[in-house]
């Protein structure tokens, strides 16, 4: 069998599963709106941090990260149901002590410039309206020898 | 051989380098393009969109990945699926690489004629590796590169790394080609041994396939029964992540080689590091290291197996066998069976087609059942799955419109066995029926257990698909048979665009919709009762097979009358 004919039979393949996903199935009525129930941190995927809570405070997510020159990473963060109507988040952060030496931004960016140890509470928060589910978070940025 | 330069030299070197390179290309390449202006143009342009294709394909694929979070919470493709699909593209190349290398430096004829050329056995052997360097070149700029250009735009690489990725791709090309001569020696240590024994070849052969069916069975059979993904993503997704990060550690020197294309995120970009060229160099010598052994090792070897004259090569001792007599059709039938099998695209056809038809069935129905359909979806369902049986089984006709041909001038000997002459041209599809036929009840007993048909409805469309096969597969052989290709299969060996096999897969995508679209209009039709529906298709298959069959027979013997 030729390539081309391979592939068609494939493409056709595809078609068929996705006209019946389509068009096949049974509808349903639904509320169209689902509100956030959890936010959560997540361990970061680049390897930057890990997240850690305490038996006595299992409501509050930390982080232990090391300085390094130009620090910066980013928070990372699942919201569930997946299907959740509206996802965005935003991040609250009070870095009144540390102003000039962390930046936080509103989608989770954290930016550290002094080589100084930082605790810094905030909170991840969905923004769903009236329903909004938020979670406490706790950055604690460690002193480098090496730098 | 050694002495056969006539001029000595570097220029020299280079001219007759080149030409043996080239003569070696023209050979596996189509460049009939390049005698006239217009394809040439065409070549390009087709060139240009397929390159733009596969940008915009991969750039939409890595974007709604990123989008959708498939991979990753960060808002980017993980450079971790960039090596998955690297690794695919590479040991596919290695092994195409490997296969091809052995074939081309221990086992292809042209070698022979080569060596004749004022050329030392260094530059012969050099040439085929780098007719495969440049095989893998153009796969690899037209294609893995468009892929990471996509992948690039889709993540916001630097500009720069557009620049670097270009040479570390050229360098990367020669990897499987030279890891590919080395793996070649022991490839073919198996190949000679399984050429030598055939029971373990084939038991071997056999096993594999077993061993593949069985797993791609049991991995259609974990799909879950309702597939709600929403539901289920936010257990899915930390697996896949795991799944795609300890891939990486197990892939090591293929993620360091994605890393050295691409950069490294860190700081939430990509960044390029001084590590990308010390892989870079790394790789480099590695390959030089490799391409010592190699012409240490597999040169010697090459050179001896191309100066052998074939008078003197070692005759296969075959054990001699009393010539029995045997009934007629039993010897016409063990004749096709031993054509059959010998003929590696006709054999590989059998299994490929014959066992991957109840296997996509099984799939599809896997599918299909994991959503919740309504009447109509049913119906479709069913329609599709006579669709894509029929599709499969009929495109691969197309080997049946080639089967008298490819006897060459022996074919001519048909007339001269004591038979009815239509007995050895019937006989001849014996085999693809007899599969076309297992492979039939199989799928559509697969169908069978996923559909709400009831048992007689499956047994009457079974017959309907049995009917339709039996009348497609007389009609391909009634176009080979109207239309022979014998003297071009006896001068060439082989016809790459075969007429006849053109018209069936034409056919086999028309009929196959036809069908489709037919029983969806009779499904439909009948209401919640789809056993009317049945009826007809079968009567419709039986009618077709009859037709075909009837056609069949009146014109071989119109045809072999007037000839004889």
């Amino acid at each position: 069998m030729k390539k081309s004919v391979v592939l068609a039979i494939m493409v056709i393949y595809v078609f068929a599963i996705v006209v019946v996903g389509l068009w096949g199935i049974k509808t349903y009525f639904f509320n169209p709106t689902v509100y956030v129930s959890e936010i959560k941190l997540v361990d970061s995927e680049d390897g930057a941090y890990k997240v850690e809570t305490t038996p006595d405070q299992p409501d509050v997510d930390y982080i232990r990260v090391d300085y390094k020159k130009d620090l910066k990473f980013q928070l990372y963060y699942r919201v569930l149901p997946d299907d959740a109507s509206n996802k965005t988040v935003e991040f609250d952060f009070d870095i009144s002590k540390y102003v000039g030496k962390i930046e936080i931004t509103e989608v989770g960016e954290v930016l550290v410039y002094a080589n100084e140890r930082m605790t810094i509470d905030g909170y991840i928060r969905s923004r769903d309206g009236v329903k909004a589910k938020s979670r406490k978070i706790r950055i604690m940025i460690r002193v480098s020898e090496s730098v | 051989m050694e002495d056969t330069i006539q001029n000595k030299g570097f220029k020299p070197f280079i001219k007759h380098f080149k030409a043996l390179v080239l003569m070696q290309l023209k050979d596996k390449l189509d460049f009939s393009f390049l005698s006239s202006k217009k394809k040439l143009i065409a070549k390009i342009v087709f060139f240009i969109l397929r390159i733009g294709a596969i940008i915009a394909i991969s750039y939409l694929a890595f974007h709604y990945a990123a989008v959708l979070s498939l991979f990753s919470l960060s808002g980017i493709v993980p450079v971790g699926v960039v090596t998955m699909i690297y690794t695919l593209i590479f040991v596919m190349s290695l092994l195409s690489c490997t296969v091809g290398l052995m074939k081309t430096l221990y086992y292809a004829d042209d070698n022979r004629v080569l060596v004749t050329m004022p050329v030392t056995g260094n530059m012969v052997f050099f040439s085929k590796l780098v007719v495969y360097f440049i095989f893998e070149l153009e796969r690899s700029l037209t294609f893995t590169l468009p892929l990471l250009i996509g992948y690039g735009v889709a993540s916001l690489l630097p500009i720069g790394m557009y620049f670097w990725m270009i040479p570390c791709l050229i360098f990367l090309s020669a990897l499987p080609v030279v890891l590919g001569a080395l793996l070649s020696l022991p490839t073919m240590a198996v190949y000679g041994f399984l050429k030598r024994h055939g029971a373990i070849k084939v038991t071997v052969f056999l096993l594999v396939i077993t061993i593949f069916v069985a797993a791609v069975i049991w991995l259609i059979l974990l799909i879950p029964e309702n597939i709600n993904l929403i539901q289920q993503w936010h257990h899915i997704q930390p697996h896949i992540i795991d799944f795609i990060r300890q891939f990486n550690i197990y892939a090591y020197p293929l993620a360091k080689l994605t890393n050295m294309m691409i950069g490294e995120y860190y700081n939430l970009r990509f960044n390029f590091t001084w590590a990308q060229v010390v892989t870079f160099v790394i790789l480099i010598a590695a390959m030089a290291l490799v391409l010592v052994v190699v012409y240490l090792i597999a040169k010697p070897l090459f050179l001896k197996m191309t100066a052998t004259p074939f008078e003197f090569e070692k005759k296969e001792y075959i054990k001699a066998r009393e010539n029995r007599r045997r009934k007629k059709y039993k010897s016409i039938l063990r004749k096709e069976f031993l054509l059959n099998l010998r003929s590696t695209e006709i054999s590989y056809s059998f299994v490929a087609v014959y066992i991957s038809v109840p296997i996509l069935i099984l799939l599809l129905n896997k599918i299909f059942a994991a959503m919740t359909t309504q009447l109509l979806g049913d119906y479709m369902a069913y329609s599709f799955n006579l669709l894509i049986i029929l599709l499969i089984l009929f495109a691969s006709n197309a080997i049946v419109s080639t089967m008298y041909s490819m006897e060459g001038r022996a074919g001519y000997m048909k007339k001269t066995k004591p038979l009815e002459l239509i007995m050895p041209l019937v006989i001849k599809l014996f085999y693809n029926i007899l599969f076309s036929v297992l492979s039939i009840l199989a799928a559509m007993t697969v169908f069978g257990i996923y559909s709400a048909l009831s048992v007689g409805n499956i047994i009457m469309l079974t017959v309907c698909v049995l009917f339709f096969q039996f009348g497609h597969i007389l009609w391909s052989a009634e176009r080979d048979l109207m239309n022979p290709q014998n003297e071009q299969y006896a001068t060439t060996g082989g016809l790459i665009d075969n007429p006849n096999s053109n018209m069936t897969t034409i056919s086999a995508f028309i009929i196959s919709a036809a069908v489709f679209a037919f029983s969806l209009k009779l499904f439909t039709e009948g209401g919640d009762d789809p056993t009317l529906a049945c009826v007809k298709l079968m009567l419709l298959g039986i009618a077709f097979a009859l037709m075909r069959a009837y056609l069949f027979f009146v014109k071989v013997r119109v045809y072999y009358k007037e000839r004889m």
